[in-house]
């Protein structure tokens, strides 16, 4: 479908050469951290699910959840997660008017961004170190 | 049948479910990963008696509610954004309102049979 405009106004989506605003970043950004937790939610629960039917089971999913790999895949849907939620109680919080104007608006977005970063150094840090233990 | 309204007779209901799920989401989240990580269950029977307990019962179904519902709106958003309208986007919206509802289904089952 081509974009209709009865102006005839020139359009540019060349999307490596525009530059987006910290806000539009932090925007697409918890649309795709959506998406990822769309998966990874029903997965965890699914795991808790078979965690919970015998003490066999149980230890079967604290094997699958140990090693390297999955420290780490666990530690970006942690950064997911933490993103998904700042951004969002970002934007539950302009809902209610605090931060609309342009200055806090950038700098909560920057926060969100921030935050997600240092969760997924922190989350994989602690896993990596064994902080989450290791299966017997 | 599905029927495709687009963006209309949808906005406020909706946006107002999201905001809801979300607190909640929130802070089943914070609340469980900050209790996994700070006292995590010794042993499975640990583990169980927490998730079979009355509350963690209601918690989870809960849960599994707010995240459906959320994550249904969230992801419908994003196909009344980029999935152009007509069949395509009828039969994106028909089989994610299928999963969603799959979702929970499985999801309460689990609970109730906990």
């Amino acid at each position: 479908m081509k974009p209709t405009d009865p102006f005839n106004r020139p359009i540019f989506l060349d999307l490596r050469r525009i530059r987006f605003p910290v806000g539009a970043i932090a925007s697409i950004l918890h649309r795709i951290t959506g998406v990822i937790l769309l998966a990874a939610i029903p997965a965890a629960l699914g795991l808790i699910a078979y965690s919970s039917r015998s003490p066999d089971h149980f230890r079967t999913v604290a094997r699958w959840l140990d090693g390297p790999v999955i420290a780490v895949l666990l530690a970006l849907v942690m950064g997911a997660a933490v993103h998904h939620l700042l951004a969002g109680l970002r934007i539950l919080f302009m809902d209610a008017g605090w931060g609309v104007d342009r200055a806090t608006a950038r700098r909560t977005a920057w926060g969100s961004l921030m935050a997600a970063a240092v969760a997924v150094v922190a989350t994989a840090g602690w896993l990596l170190s064994g902080g989450g233990g290791h299966v017997p | 049948m599905f029927r495709d309204t687009g963006a209309s007779r949808t906005g406020l209901g909706a946006w107002w479910w999201q905001r809801l799920t979300a607190l909640y989401i929130a802070a089943f989240l914070i609340l469980g990963v900050g209790l996994l990580a700070v006292a995590p269950p010794a042993d499975f029977a640990e583990w169980r008696g927490w998730l079979a307990s009355g509350g963690g019962r209601v918690l989870l179904a809960l849960f599994v509610v707010a995240t459906g519902v959320h994550a249904y709106l969230g992801l419908r958003d994003i196909f009344m954004d980029y999935v152009p309208t007509g069949t395509v986007r009828v039969v994106a919206l028909g089989g994610w309102t299928a999963a969603v509802a799959a979702y929970m289904a499985w999801g309460l089952l689990w609970v109730a049979g906990l």
